[in-house]
């Protein structure tokens, strides 16, 4: 049974061809502002009762999920052990149970393991959201010794879209006055499930207050 | 019927979950050695989860000859089975390992002596009839860390709406002035019912040392042990633990039915030749269709390890021992759990199991300035999940906050917080490399000019700030003074990029505190 595609927010909706996020598949968020994207992408399928797992995120700013529109009692943090098979038989279980995933792969991750999770995710039908955070913090890790995030950026999940997301203008902030108020971002949407890339600027900081009936 | 607390004795390894993490298990299959090793002097223990064991003394005290042999033969047992199963494993799985053992009246006290035990490695028992007084004298904290024991706020008891957790209520009685049981106890039910709700009743109780529940005055309903024969022996595990399912079902509905939820189920299993796995599984929230389920299998799955029953399951039966008045989880008739909802808690449960608890969190809103603080992560298993999506997080949608950082809020935040090393140390420079300091009068030494994280280098192209942040500025040690500064910084990559940041000075030094991903 093919189950209709997790709606997205309304300003990114022309950016999906189908309309939303095709369940089963993967996508993989890229550029500064993979992570706030990401949140947005997922912020209305959580709202209309899907569940959110970040994984390997522990630093997630929860104020910025909710300024996306997350429905804050549907997300879940975890944090598994960084080894790939025990990554991934961890990601696999929440799988069961979530209909998003947002995931920082960590660097030990096999190509064979990604792989073995996106069958998982295809067979359940939810949405797997690779996100690889942007250098600085990406490129070294001593940031904390327990949970390093994702060092490089591992290419090893083979995803249907790529959301590459690049901020190009931060408004409201000057040298020493007022301070930022408003993100734009030109989000590019292409892979080999999406016939023609799309690109489209979208006011990040505002695609929050969009609501979904 | 009596309103007394029972005496018991609780057995408690308050980091179990780590240690079977550390030892590379699942909690509850690490855990099975243990019982058995309880089991093997007291035949019907109680099991809620894995790191509780709990028993009534009754029976074993008497044949034992008192509560102090009982408590010192129990602690042998499980200090001999603790070591074969950690073995030779590493120094790290060691520091998890430990355990108390505490014996009172009823089981807030027995839990509260299983926690003191801890330091002394030595067990706990309070007198009979002096757990009021041994309560007395114990911190309300102790609510937090007892949650297992005697089951989440919310467990039978309806509208709850100002208390959601333990740690409000310890936050709440500490601000108002109570800090020890005894101060609870001193209180009239009334007063307490008039502060917390419906809760204050089992508040009050659990103060003056009685069990959460008081006895039920109403008959049980009758026919309330569920029972299948099997016609030939099923040699399917799954087999068993779907009819363990079906029976379930019927018992929890049964029961529903009754407005009653059983808080103590005994599950017997029986082979075709005659061998018996029987044990009784407590959870003071009430035992859900599901949690009896999860029982059986664990019971199962133990039983066919370690005794390996010859021949397949003849019967299974469960009977529920002890049933309270259901009146907390009716908002799920109004269409409060989805199957959705199910199945994430279930998903996250058993990554729970076998991760530990603290690997799988839910935020939770906090308040204050520092972004990274705004919001706490609690274990998944310290909330009430179900009630969280009912309430429509209505606790955690406060986000103004003066002060605070203005939104939009960046996606990654740091904890600068003294006692963690979570935020990055990154340096702040002048255009003359110096260090840029900002003095007393929040002025700074120079205008930005470069930024260094782990020695890369970002030219500042705007920014906003300084703006102080004091927080506690009357509580003369935990006092903090720093600056914040929201920065935009352009990268010398082939494609520049300009990215934001938060910067915090704090006792002059620079750290990274928040991110915008």
């Amino acid at each position: 049974m093919v189950r209709a595609p997790l709606p997205v927010t309304p300003s990114f909706a022309p950016l999906f061809a189908d309309g939303g996020l095709v369940r089963g598949r993967t996508v993989a968020c890229t550029g500064d502002a993979a992570l706030s994207t990401a949140l947005a992408l997922v912020a209305s399928a959580t709202r209309l009762g899907s569940w959110l797992a970040v994984i390997g995120v522990p630093q997630l700013g929860v104020g910025a999920a909710i300024e996306a529109g997350v429905a804050i009692e549907r997300i879940v943090l975890a944090q598994p052990p960084h080894a790939s098979r025990e990554w991934v038989a961890t990601v696999a279980a929440l799988v069961e149970g979530f209909d998003v995933l947002i995931v920082a792969p960590p660097a030990a991750l096999s190509a064979h393991d990604a792989r073995r999770l996106q069958t998982r995710v295809a067979a359940r039908q939810s949405v797997l959201i690779v996100v690889h955070l942007p250098p600085p913090l990406a490129l070294h890790t001593p940031l904390a010794p327990h949970a390093p995030l994702a060092p490089r950026a591992p290419q090893v999940f083979g995803a249907d879209l790529d959301v590459h997301a690049d901020t190009v203008a931060w408004s409201g902030i000057e040298r020493g006055g007022s301070h930022i108020t408003q993100r734009m971002v030109h989000v590019r949407v292409s892979g080999r499930r999406c016939a023609s890339p799309r690109e489209a600027t979208i006011d990040l900081s505002c695609a929050t207050n969009q609501r979904v009936s | 019927m009596r309103d007394e607390p029972t005496r018991v004795v609780v057995v408690q390894f308050p980091h179990w979950s780590s240690l079977a993490a550390s030892l590379g298990h699942g909690a509850r299959s690490a855990f099975e050695p243990i019982v058995r090793a309880v089991v093997a002097h007291v035949p019907l223990v109680e099991v809620t989860a894995p790191g509780i064991i709990m028993f009534a003394t009754r029976g074993p005290s008497r044949y034992v000859g008192g509560d102090t042999p009982l408590a010192a033969l129990v602690h042998t047992a499980v200090t001999d089975a603790l070591r074969t199963v950690i073995g030779d494993a590493h120094q790290h799985a060691q520091t998890h390992a430990s355990f108390g053992i505490g014996i009172a009246d009823g089981r807030l006290a027995a839990a509260i002596a299983a926690r003191h035990s801890m330091q002394t490695s030595a067990p706990v028992v309070v007198p009979p009839g002096a757990a009021h007084r041994w309560l007395a004298d114990a911190s309300v904290r102790a609510l937090v860390e007892c949650v297992d024991v005697i089951g989440a706020v919310g467990a039978g008891v309806p509208d709850t709406a100002d208390v959601s957790s333990y740690r409000d209520v310890v936050s709440l009685l500490e601000r108002l002035g109570l800090y020890r049981f005894g101060d609870v106890a001193a209180l009239r039910e009334a007063d307490l019912i008039a502060r917390f709700g419906a809760f204050g009743r089992d508040l009050s109780r659990l103060a003056r040392g009685l069990d959460r529940h008081p006895p039920l005055t109403a008959p049980p309903p009758p026919d309330r042990v569920c029972t299948r024969q099997f016609d030939a022996p099923v040699e399917s595990r799954d087999a068993v633990v779907a009819t363990a399912d079906e029976l379930a079902v019927g018992l929890t509905d049964h029961l529903a039915a009754h407005g009653l939820v059983a808080v103590r189920v005994h599950v017997l299993i029986e082979s075709d030749h005659g061998e018996r796995s029987e044990r009784m599984w407590y959870r003071a929230d009430g035992l859900s269709t599901r949690a009896i389920v999860e029982s059986v299998r664990w019971q199962l799955d133990a039983w066919i390890q370690h005794d390996a029953p010859t021949s397949g399951v003849m019967a299974v039966r469960l009977s529920p021992e002890q049933v309270i008045a259901n009146t907390g989880r009716q908002a799920t008739l109004w269409g409060g759990e989805r199957d959705g909802d199910r199945h994430a808690q279930r998903a996250i449960r058993r990554v729970a199991d076998v991760n530990g608890a603290e690997s799988v969190t839910v935020p939770a809103w906090r308040g204050g300035r520092d972004p990274a603080r705004a919001f706490e992560f609690v274990r998944s298993d310290a909330v009430d999940l179900e009630r969280r999506v009912v309430a429509g997080g209505a606790d955690t949608t406060t986000v103004g906050w003066r002060g605070a950082v203005p939104s939009p809020a960046p996606s990654l935040v740091f904890d600068t917080g003294e006692l963690s090393n979570g935020a990055p140390e990154i340096a702040v420079l002048d255009a003359n490399q110096r260090p840029l300091v900002v003095n007393a009068r929040h002025a700074m030494s120079a205008e930005p000019a470069r930024v260094l994280i782990n020695d890369v280098a970002y030219d500042v192209v705007a920014w906003a700030g300084p703006w102080p942040v004091e927080e506690r500025w009357w509580d003369q040690r935990r006092a903090r003074r720093t600056v914040r500064l929201q920065l935009l910084v352009r990268d010398h990559g082939s494609l520049p990029v300009t990215r934001a940041m938060i910067a915090v000075l704090e006792r002059s030094v620079w750290r990274l505190a928040a991110w915008y991903a």
